[in-house]
């Protein structure tokens, strides 16, 4: 548990980071048009900024959590597989397909589908928006570095995210969230060799796990539907326009291009760090909460004061990925579904701002009341990417990609039919055989929505209004 | 758009299959069979002591080079 010589450091490291957001935010009123009108980031610049909100606190505690259940299959399997089927969209996707800035994914729908459609993906976007995982981790990491009550923690974090969110400036917010991510990386990676050695080394790892040989062999150790579906849970990153946006800010698509394939490679020792932690979490604890028991063993390792950035980067990546995402979640209740659903009631900027904080509000409760149900971190992740996945992934890729006829009915059909079939396997789960363990509804609620797609683009008429605004 | 704007794209699009792009692809191919060769053959000096430093080494490298473009751009703006 942090002492009070931790507590200190973390109010005054606080204080000074949120000094120097406060700063920025300030001083560079126009780096909004920088980052992103200008399209005039260099490639440290594209890499910083896909670092640190690639990867939140969810990405370390949550890979952590996955890597003390399923062993060294979750960098074989999971890592490696991962970042190889994003190789073509840092090749050929990103710098081919330009999507304006201001175009959000619900725009895309309404100008290829129409409105139904658009407002149906948008209430799933609010949702996904939710962003349950990084409160699930909250709490744990609370938990174990104060032993405070995990809902309360997760609220206090809310209503400072929300806070932010309302009063933040987005200059401010980048800064931090570079700072607080390289706190993070810096603490886990730094600390890695001395809990290495605790147990012994690879040696030692294989030694403790021997009764369980498959735990620390390269892809025994998880069912093939789980790897299938952590892989295609992968390619969300195809229909996320966040994605998009900070390619496109870079200014040109080689940039672009480049930084991310330089993500691919640290990525990917970062990930054998956090999942080589995970193994040593699983070797040391094994009947802890390995979230829990992960923290619990960074804060006995690090020293007094570097223990205490640890936290600090956590929670602040964790806050910096909600309040992007409550920003974002806000503005679609206010512009994407109550504007959709009452097209002639016209709001005024003002009233837009009061919906977005009130969209954010919305997000947090319902982050809160969902958050706390799952028991690893990864899950709460896994159900809410798969649900958003089941239901608009096929539809917003062949929005993006697919150049023929496209009907309105495509999109309503294939996104009812990923949605309904992702529900009917989650509530009622079929298992396989050992090996392939219980068939993962996303991996048959996504060809689904394929087949439903083809089938409903053979009804009524191609509405592609908005095809060349796409398309740039 | 004009022939040279095309052509400035055109460039912009190419992969340099043997530049830059070519090294990053070999580069992640590379890391992950030496990685994971290391792993399972138990070479500690690598996984245990190489691989985290030079991941705490490169994102310090970035998050420098990140603070110095953003103080470099406050500069410049507060001149103006």
């Amino acid at each position: 548990m942090l002492t009070s010589v931790d507590n200190v450091v973390i109010v005054i490291a606080a204080v000074a980071i949120m000094a120097i957001g406060y700063y920025f935010s300030k001083s560079i009123t126009d780096m909004e048009s920088y980052y992103l009108a200008n399209r005039s980031l260099p490639w440290s610049l594209v890499i910083g900024t896909l670092m640190a909100s690639w990867y939140g606190g969810v990405g370390v505690v949550g890979t952590v959590g996955y890597a003390s259940v399923f062993g060294l299959a979750s960098w074989f399997i999971w890592s490696i597989g991962a970042h190889a089927v994003r190789f073509p969209l840092a090749l050929w996707v990103g710098p081919r397909i330009h999507v304006r800035s201001d175009i959000t994914v619900p725009d895309v729908m309404q100008s290829v589908y129409g409105k139904a459609s658009a407002i149906i993906a948008s209430v799933f976007l609010f949702i996904y928006c939710a962003q349950v995982g990084e409160i699930t981790a909250t709490g744990f990491i609370g938990e174990a570095a104060w032993g405070a009550n995990k809902v309360l923690l997760g609220t206090i974090i809310v209503v400072f995210t929300i806070a932010l969110t309302c009063l933040g400036g987005l200059m401010g917010v980048a800064v931090t969230d570079m700072i607080f991510f390289f706190f993070m990386v810096a603490s886990v990676s730094l600390v890695f060799p001395q809990i290495f050695d605790s147990v012994g080394g690879l040696a030692g790892i294989r030694e403790a796990t021997a009764a369980n040989p498959a735990y620390m062999h390269p892809v025994a150790g998880m069912p093939i539907s789980k790897a299938l579906m952590l892989i295609i849970l992968c390619i969300n990153v195809y229909a996320d326009p966040t994605f998009y946006q900070r390619f496109s800010a870079s200014n040109s698509a080689r940039t672009g291009r480049r930084a991310m394939l330089t993500c691919f490679c640290i990525w990917m020792a970062f990930d054998a760090v956090t999942e080589l932690s995970g193994i040593i979490v699983g070797v040391k604890y094994p009947d802890l909460q390995p979230e829990m028991a992960y923290i619990t063993m960074i804060l006995e390792n690090l020293p007094q004061g570097l223990r205490a950035l640890f936290i600090l980067g956590l929670f602040g990546a964790i806050i910096s990925t909600l309040d992007s995402y409550y920003l974002i979640g806000g503005t679609a209740l206010a512009k994407d579904i109550y504007q959709r659903l009452l097209p002639n009631s016209k709001l005024s900027d003002r009233q837009i701002i009061n919906f977005s904080r009130a969209g954010s509000c919305i997000l947090g409760l319902m982050g809160l009341g969902m958050a706390f149900r799952f028991t690893l971190v990864y899950d709460a992740i896994v159900f809410f990417s798969s649900l958003w996945m089941s239901t608009g992934f096929v539809a917003v890729i062949m929005a993006l990609m697919y150049r023929g006829k496209k009907t309105p009915m495509a999109g309503l059909a294939s996104m009812i039919a990923g949605c309904v079939i992702f529900a009917w396997f989650k509530l009622y789960p079929l298992t396989i055989s050992e090996s392939f363990g219980t068939l993962e509804p996303l991996l048959v609620a996504l060809p689904a929505s394929f087949i439903a797609w083809l089938i409903g683009n053979q009804i009524g008429e191609d509405k592609n209004i908005g095809d060349s605004v796409i398309r740039g | 758009m004009s022939n040279e704007t095309k052509a400035a794209n055109n460039a912009e699009d190419r992969i340099e299959w043997f530049g830059i792009d070519g090294l990053l692809c070999a580069i992640y191919v590379i890391e992950a069979f030496f990685i994971g060769y290391c792993i399972i053959h138990n070479v500690d000096i690598v996984v245990g002591r190489i691989v985290p430093y030079a991941v705490s080494l490169v994102t310090a490298l970035v998050f420098l080079k990140y603070l110095r473009e953003v103080f470099s751009f406050s500069r410049s703006k507060e001149k103006r």
